[in-house]
Parts: structure tokens; C-alpha cells; sequence
């Protein structure tokens, strides 16, 4: 399994106690009964009671999240609903960090070691005089303390770890994503291999700790893959993870909306759960540097939650749910965006531009996976928050 | 690759002199609130975060139940060590799912009576 017997894996490495192994399935169970069963409950609060009261007091059904959010923001529902989503995002942090805060001289040393090892032939490119970008300092996105990017000693990891090992606690109880990290990596993978398009050469953006860009490199073996992210920590834990798995994976600390990479470099562009944390002029930049860096003949495909334009405005108030109360302030005006005419301005042409709703690989039967890659029928599926499919957006250079 | 691999472990922060690391509770950000007195978003905070315990607490005592059952007595260090397989796991989840659905029932009882159409 690990391509090195002397490195230790910082992605297996986490040994919490009994107890908190036992806080951490709690706080799964919890986001399960959260984003599934109580959210139903909150749906139909809305439909059966307050759009039937809006109605009655204008005349009109809500039109849009905003005036649904204006007319659920005293339910008690929502108010209980959404203290709960709020608490279990903050739990599920606090459920990893104790392990983390104990063993991180150990994790440091391993990423330490694997780094001097280097026994898959990646490499880790680091740069302490970059700039982050504010609307990555300025807040903790997600809620997670610490944020991505700052370090507490020397070749800290610890960022990396608590991110890494409290997603596991997030998506835990979610049954699209259990135990299956990578899994938007792995589907857009798949889906583009099974189009017969062979990137030799693959960016991530935004990767983080890389537990998407993995799968580019399991699934594309022959390809050469970079990912990118300010946050230091979570390079070196993702570098240090992919070396101890074996996969070359080039990890460097750049900003998406300026990289050092030459014009017409990749093949295939793509990112993770990354443009919602972007202001909409760095959404802009980082578009236009997708144009310029990649090949003619390359793809840009980013996974994202869908553009408000195309889900119904009750989906549209619970998705941006986040913007309000995740730290994640932009992820409103990000969805409202006219993804078309954004992706054109960045310099792709209408006709070559994608929007594609794939579902999740892993979960998904082979005869329908096929017959999305086939392009008979567009899947049914619309749950993308919780990862019965990924919307993806981006285009062709041509 | 567009530059040459350096062995630089490039950083930020100075070694902290071998003090364990202390990593921070609180997000940076406005601290949400969702209701009109916030003191009613401290109480479920507090509520919440001991539903957690309890949970954490019955998990104990089923650790050691099952430990008993199999043994005869209980040590410490197995409680520490004991981690429950896959099919325990899955009957221990029904058993937080239902936990938190009772402690909670409140939430779900609006929407039932408006689906029986009251
Ligand atoms: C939610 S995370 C992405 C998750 C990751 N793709 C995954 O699937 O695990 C967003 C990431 O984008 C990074 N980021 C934010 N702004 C960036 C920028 N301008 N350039 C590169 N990375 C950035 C953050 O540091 C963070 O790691």
C-alpha cells in the first residue's frame, strides 16, 4: 500500500482517544440528521406553511432566496435548524484538533520525512514571501480556526490535518461520501476518461491537502500533476500524503489568479469546492489565468455548486445558507454570476464553453455513469450538496 | 515542470522552542446568531455541545458493556483501545441517529403535524 516502508502516512496517522473517536462519529451523525432529515423538515415548514403566508400578505409566492430567507428567518424551524448546522460546522473542528494538537510533532516529522524521501518523485515548491489573498486571511473560512494558511511553528501541518481529518468527520454520516476521499476528483477523472480524453499534463486548483488531485494521478498515471494552494500547511500534508501513497504529485504554493506557469501549459484545468471562497474580481482573474496557461485543445472543467440560475429559489436559499453563516461571503454572488458570459469575458468562446452535471462515480451504476458520459440524457440527480452529483463548469480552448 | 524542485520546506512561523502547540478555538468572523436574543444562541451552544457528551458517555458505557460481556471484567487500557467494527459501528450510529431525533423531536414535530395536514 505505502509506496515507502520508512514514512509514516500523516493521512493514517491520527490517534484519537476512545472518546474522541466516539465526539468525532457523533458530530457526523449530527451534519447526517442536519443536511438530511431536519432539512427536510425545514422544506416542508416552507411549503406548507410559509409560502402559503407570504402569498397571503403579497399576493406572490416568494420569487427568490432572498425573500424566502426574509420570510424563514424567524421560524423556529430555521432558527433551530440553522444553530444546529452552525454548532455541528464548529464541532466538527473541535472534534479532530485535540488528536492533532498531540500528535503534531509527529505529523510534522513525517511530513518532514517524506519530503526528504520523496520515494514517488513529486515535489513540494514553497514560497514564504506570497501574499494571501484577504478574502482568505481576513476570515476563517468555514469556520475552521485557524483557516488554511496560517502556521503555528516551524513546517507546521497542522492546517493540513485538521482540514484532512475533519472533512472525514463531515462527510462522514453522508452515505455518497463515506470513506471515499477524492471522490469529485475521481468522477471528473472518470468521466473524462471514459470520454477518451487523455490529459497529459493537469492542474488543480485550490487543492488544498490534495485529496481531489489524487485521483487525477491514480486514474491518469501517465500524466504529469500539479496542484496549487496559498496555504502552506496544507501542501506539505497533501505532498507528504501523496508521496506516502505513491503518487507524483507537484505541490506549489502559488495564487490561481497569478501562477508561474508558462502560456499554453495544461491539458486539463480543473479545481474543488474552490470558487465559492473567491471574491468575484479574483473569480475573474483566476478564469482568465485557466485561459492563458492552458494548451489549445485543453479543457477547463471546475467543479461548483450550481449557478442560482439553474436551481429553484428554495435550493437557492438553502445553498446560500453558507454565504450567510459559513464565513463564506461570497459564495453568494458567486452562484448569482452568469457563468457563460463570466467564462467568456475570461476569453473562451460560447460554443466551447461546458456545464455538466456528472454523478458521483463511486456511487453511481456503470450503465448510468455511461449514459451521462454519452451524453443520452442528463442524470435526474440534483443533490450536489450532498454529492449525488457534481455540477462542473468550464470550456475548451480552442 | 515548470521550475526545478527545491528541497525547501519554506515557512512562515519560527519553532515555537518545543512548546506543545495550542490551536485556536474560535473562527476568526462575526459569530452567527440566529436569534433575537443571543443569549438563546449560547443556550443551544451549550445544549448541542452536551448532547455531544452524553452521546460520548453512552458510548463509554456500551464500550464497556461489550468488553464485560466478552471478558468477564474491564481495564482501563482496553476501554482506551476498544474501537468497534463495522457492523457495531452501524448499530451504534442507529443508536445516535435515534438519540439525536429524540432530543431534537421538537423540530421535526411542526413539519409532521403540517404533512398530516393540521
Ligand atoms: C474549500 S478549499 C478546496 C478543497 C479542495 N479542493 C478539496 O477538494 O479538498 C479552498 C482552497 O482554496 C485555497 N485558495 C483560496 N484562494 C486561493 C488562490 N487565490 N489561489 C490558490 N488557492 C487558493 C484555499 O487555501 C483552500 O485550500
Amino acid at each position: 500500500m505505502d509506496a515507502h516502508a520508512n514514512i509514516k502516512n500523516v493521512g493514517r496517522m491520527l490517534d484519537s482517544t476512545h472518546d474522541e473517536v466516539h465526539r468525532q462519529r457523533f458530530v457526523s451523525v449530527l451534519r447526517k440528521k442536519v443536511l438530511v432529515d431536519f432539512a427536510k423538515d425545514m422544506k416542508t415548514v416552507y411549503e406548507k406553511k410559509v409560502a402559503g403566508r407570504h402569498k397571503r400578505r403579497t399576493g406572490k409566492a416568494p420569487k427568490d432566496a432572498r425573500e424566502i430567507r426574509r420570510a424563514m428567518l424567524h421560524e423556529p424551524v430555521f432558527e433551530a435548524w440553522s444553530s444546529l448546522r452552525y454548532n455541528a460546522q464548529y464541532m466538527t473542528w473541535w472534534s479532530v484538533q485535540p488528536a492533532v494538537e498531540r500528535q503534531l510533532p509527529e505529523l510534522i516529522q513525517a511530513a518532514k520525512d517524506a519530503h526528504l524521501a520523496n520515494p514517488a518523485g513529486g515535489s513540494l515548491e514553497l514560497d514564504n514571501k506570497l501574499h494571501i489573498p484577504g478574502y482568505v486571511s481576513q476570515l476563517d473560512v468555514h469556520q475552521m480556526p485557524g483557516c488554511f494558511q496560517t502556521e503555528f511553528t516551524k513546517d507546521d501541518v497542522a492546517q493540513g490535518a485538521v482540514y484532512f481529518y475533519g472533512t472525514t468527520v463531515f462527510s462522514g454520516g453522508l452515505a455518497h461520501r463515506r470513506g471515499n476521499k477524492g471522490s469529485v476528483g475521481q468522477t471528473i477523472a472518470q468521466y473524462l476518461k471514459h470520454k477518451g480524453f487523455k490529459p497529459k499534463r493537469i492542474l488543480d486548483m485550490g487543492c488544498t491537502a490534495g485529496s481531489n488531485t489524487m485521483p487525477y494521478k491514480e486514474i491518469f498515471p501517465q500524466a504529469e500533476v500539479h496542484g496549487i494552494d496559498v496555504g502552506a500547511p496544507c501542501l506539505r500534508f497533501g505532498h507528504a500524503r501523496a508521496e506516502a501513497e505513491g503518487h507524483a504529485i507537484h505541490f506549489s504554493q502559488q495564487s490561481a489568479e497569478k501562477t508561474n506557469f508558462p502560456d499554453n501549459y495544461f491539458d486539463l484545468i480543473t479545481s474543488s469546492f474552490f470558487f465559492h471562497e473567491l471574491s468575484v474580481p479574483a473569480t475573474r482573474n483566476v478564469l482568465k489565468e485557466c485561459h492563458r496557461i492552458l494548451k489549445p485543445g485543453g479543457l477547463v472543467l471546475h467543479m461548483e455548486l450550481p449557478p442560482s440560475a439553474l436551481t429553484d429559489a428554495y435550493y437557492n436559499f438553502y445553498l446560500d445558507w453558507d454565504a450567510f453563516y459559513n464565513n463564506e461571503p461570497h459564495y453568494e454572488a458567486f452562484r448569482n454570476l452568469d457563468f457563460p458570459k463570466t467564462l467568456v469575458e475570461a476569453g473562451f468562446k460560447k460554443k466551447d464553453l461546458e456545464m455538466i452535471r456528472i454523478p458521483n462515480y463511486a456511487t453511481t451504476k456503470p450503465e448510468e455513469f455511461k449514459a451521462v458520459v454519452e451524453g443520452r440524457g442528463q442524470t435526474a440527480r440534483r443533490d450536489h450538496g450532498g454529492g449525488a452529483v457534481w455540477f462542473t463548469f468550464g470550456g475548451w480552448k480552442r | 515542470m515548470a521550475k526545478a524542485r527545491k528541497k525547501t520546506n519554506g515557512t512562515k512561523a519560527k519553532s515555537n522552542g518545543g512548546q506543545p502547540v495550542r490551536l485556536p478555538i474560535h473562527a476568526k468572523g462575526k459569530r452567527a446568531g440566529f436569534y433575537r436574543d443571543p443569549a438563546n444562541d449560547q443556550i443551544f451552544s451549550f445544549i448541542i455541545m452536551l448532547t455531544q457528551e452524553l452521546s460520548v458517555a453512552m458510548d463509554r458505557i456500551e464500550t464497556i458493556e461489550r468488553l464485560l460481556d466478552k471478558n468477564g471484567v474491564v481495564r482501563r487500557k482496553d476501554i482506551e483501545a476498544y474501537r468497534p467494527g463495522d457492523a457495531e459501528e452501524t448499530e451504534r450510529t442507529a443508536r445516535r441517529d435515534a438519540y439525536i431525533g429524540r432530543v431534537f423531536q421538537i423540530l421535526h414535530e411542526e413539519a409532521e403535524k403540517l404533512e398530516a395536514g393540521h
